[in-house]
């Protein structure tokens, strides 16, 4: 992507889209307001990450669909989409700019770890883990998002900016594969 | 009210606590360098397992006064191999310009 966020390709209602284009676009646009909001004085982290939670989701289907069929609806799909990589290393390891096998299954091992915690984030119907959309309740006691850390996923932290730049690249990534499929 | 000197030397000790932080939450990191600036935390970290760039682009967060950061920050990662080869933001300066602020002096 050029600098931060993601220049969208259109905003036509009526463009003619297979699946993978058409979530690669709603993930492009998500991941501009993660950035917008990421980059705000004192933005709540539970509302970034909502953001960036339905970026990575939606990139990663983007990927992993067939052109002419919707993913399951499930939310679970950027560690699938990470784990893809890691066992398909030629010819992921070169298109994502790593020159040895070992740097890349060690870097994507590592982004792997951050995906799956923020993969988690997602809200389920027991109301007992953290998520960044309702208040959960834990051990008695009741949380609430907008005044909850979520550690492991502050910005400031150095494995959730490693995932930040490997989601950049993926942007990329997945947006030549489609192209290159599509002709 | 406070001078500049005193702001800037307010964001290098807020810059080196979160480097220290990082550090010893991230066992890959090898270095981290400080570009001074008055007005935002400029860092460029050194990481084994980031992926490879093409250029040092950094994030830029707003401040996160919750958590003890004032300050606008703009924190970017390489790995060791890009380490004083990539060139840091135009408006950063030189690598003659950064200072290391981990692992410390002894």
């Amino acid at each position: 992507m050029g600098g931060r966020g993601a220049n969208l390709a259109g905003s036509g209602v009526s463009m003619e889209l297979d699946w993978r284009s058409a979530y690669l676009l709603q993930a492009k646009s998500d991941y501009e307001m993660f950035t917008t909001l990421a980059q705000k004085e004192d933005t709540p982290l539970c509302h970034t990450l909502h953001y960036l939670q339905m970026a990575t989701e939606k990139l990663a289907k983007s990927f992993l669909s067939e052109p002419n069929q919707p993913w399951p609806s499930r939310h679970q799909a950027y560690v699938a989409f990470i784990h893809v990589l890691l066992l398909n290393p030629n010819p992921f390891q070169k298109i994502l700019g790593y020159t040895r096998k070992d740097q890349y299954k060690a870097s994507l091992g590592s982004i792997r770890r951050t995906a799956k915690t923020l993969e988690d984030l997602v809200p389920e119907s027991l109301r007992t883990r953290p998520n960044p959309e309702y208040p959960w309740s834990s051990q008695g006691r009741i949380y609430v998002p907008v005044v909850y850390d979520f550690p492991g996923l502050r910005l400031q932290e150095v494995g959730m900016r490693k995932l930040l730049k490997f989601t950049e690249l993926s942007f990329v990534m997945v947006e030549n594969l489609i192209k290159s499929t599509s002709i | 009210m406070r001078n500049s000197v005193q702001v800037e030397g307010d964001i290098q000790a807020i810059a080196r606590n979160l480097a220290r932080s990082n550090a010893e939450t991230e066992e890959s990191i090898r270095a981290i360098y400080l570009f001074p600036n008055s007005e935002e935390i400029r860092l460029i970290e050194v990481d084994e397992t980031t992926p490879p760039s093409d250029g040092i682009n950094p994030f830029v967060f707003g401040p996160d006064r919750r958590h003890g950061l004032p300050y606008r920050m703009s924190i970017a990662l390489i790995r060791p191999e890009e380490n004083r080869v990539l060139s840091p933001p135009k408006e950063w300066g030189t690598w003659e310009d950064a200072v290391q602020i981990w692992p410390e002096a002894a």
